[in-house]
């Protein structure tokens, strides 16, 4: 279980070139903003696609330049959650998990699992914690309850991996870190690799097993986190991982 | 009142044929690039511009019983759109349909990328990414759209007039039953159908505003 990424995309002036790997853990891009980074979770889920490279979730090539491989985003089967989460206004809670069951759980469940997804989505709802909301619409719940949501969407398909840009940003403290422990709970229960986009150096050293730190486009330096703040490898580095 | 009937449902009949061209060409053209696709929209804006004589000339052109397509039409079956309730529908769907186009696409256009791309990578197709998350969202200026369609259709004259003729009990909507009455002198008739016709376009603009905050 795992990912690797080796991209390269040029435009507008800005050049991006990531390449790195990560096991079934928890990995972190960490960056300043503009750093490249979600655009790299954008070319890994396939709503961007890079000039030259290869991206591939263990055997499975999602994309790959040289072999004219480039798997459109429904087919590549990631649970994405994006800065906004995008959550459906116009479906409830529920409509929206369910949603994410007809696009990717649909075609791997038997038939009678299909036709009846009900108990899926009941348990995805309980383990979440937001039985008493599946009603509601997304505008009449909370921050913290829209996270849960997004996260249940995307992760009701059991996708290969889990990918999350700065999904916390917009929550105070105490929630981020309610956040936190659960997604090391969903990787744990899920047993996927999830990588976390962050600038937020403590939120990164605290949940992941990996570090990879961006700066103007590149990954400048990737490893565990207390390697690669121990010893950085050069001085953008070095400025990105003290703790001021 | 025989023109009100036909009014109402030309402008019926308009409004479903609006709806089933205008929602996907407005999607086109608000979600795919291609080469000549502002040229394209130019087309279907060009009837609310043009004079009802120009379209009405093209549709004769096209549809009249010497038509391009009209005269294989009429060869074949001998029957001929023009001079019947058809061709004052397909008049009024012609000057309609650039307003269900304009609306439409401006709404589908608004529909938040993020969303769309969620929907992607949820594992759900384009056409599938269509019908359930781009057009609900666009609902109010799709429905905005037809209430627009539907109002010009019943406020078509110029080139109903031109491809439909003025016939009473046949082609004679309301806009040409005024015509017809102002020339024969009934002011009264004439008046009446008037004010009508005011309130009722009055009627579906306000609803047309109420379902979309910005048309024009």
């Amino acid at each position: 279980m795992g990912l690797s990424v080796n991209i390269r995309k040029k435009f507008n002036g800005f050049s991006m070139d990531a390449v790195w790997s990560m096991e079934n853990e928890i990995a972190a891009l960490f960056g300043c903003s503009g750093a490249g980074k979600s655009l790299t979770l954008k070319s890994i889920v396939g709503l961007i696609r890079p000039d030259e490279g290869r991206i591939a979730s263990d055997d499975e090539v999602l994309f790959d330049i040289s072999k004219g491989i480039d798997l459109p985003p429904q087919k590549r089967r990631l649970g994405y959650v994006s800065q906004d989460l995008a959550l459906f206004p116009h479906m409830s809670v529920r409509g929206n998990i369910e949603y994410g069951f007809h696009g990717m759980a649909r075609p791997f469940a038997g038939k009678e699992k299909a036709k009846n997804p009900g108990e899926d989505i009941d348990q995805m709802l309980e383990a979440f914690g937001i039985e008493k909301l599946e009603h509601k619409r997304p505008h009449e719940i909370s921050g913290g309850q829209k996270q849960r949501v997004a996260l249940a969407r995307a992760l009701i398909g059991r996708p290969r991996a889990l990918l999350l840009d700065e999904p916390f940003s917009g929550l105070d403290a105490p929630l981020r870190a309610d956040m936190g422990r659960l997604v090391s709970e969903i990787r744990r229960e899920f047993n996927i690799p999830v990588v976390l986009v962050t600038h937020d150096l403590a939120e990164a050293r605290l949940l992941a097993g990996r570090l990879i730190v961006y700066h103007g486009g590149k990954v400048v330096q990737a490893g565990a986190p207390d390697e690669v703040i121990g010893s950085p490898a050069c001085e953008n580095v070095a400025r990105l991982v003290s703790f001021r | 009142m025989f023109s009100l009937r036909l009014s109402f449902q030309v402008a019926a009949v308009v409004t479903l044929f609006t709806l089933l061209a205008g929602v996907p060409v407005s999607y086109v053209l608000a979600r795919k690039n291609f080469w000549g696709k502002e040229l394209l929209d130019a087309v279907f804006t060009l009837p609310l511009v043009l004079p009802p004589t120009v379209t009405g000339f093209y549709l004769i052109v096209l549809l009249g019983r010497n038509g391009i397509i009209g005269r294989p039409v009429y060869n074949l079956t001998g029957w001929t759109a023009m001079f019947t309730w058809y061709a004052a529908a397909a008049a009024s769907f012609i000057v309609s349909i650039p307003l269900m186009i304009r609306t439409s696409r401006a709404a589908i256009e608004s529909v938040d990328e993020n969303l769309v791309n969620a929907s992607y990578t949820l594992g759900h197709g384009e056409l599938k990414t269509a019908l359930n998350v781009v057009l609900p969202l666009a609902r109010k200026g799709i429905l905005a759209g037809a209430v627009l369609s539907f109002a010009r259709a019943i406020g078509e004259f110029g080139a109903t007039l031109m491809f439909a003729g003025d016939i009473p009990g046949k082609t004679e909507t309301m806009p040409l039953a005024i015509y017809s009455y102002l020339e024969n002198g009934e002011w009264g008739r004439a008046r009446n159908l008037v004010i009508l016709l005011t309130l009722l376009s009055l009627t579906v603009i306000y609803l047309a505003n109420r379902l979309s905050k910005r048309i024009f």
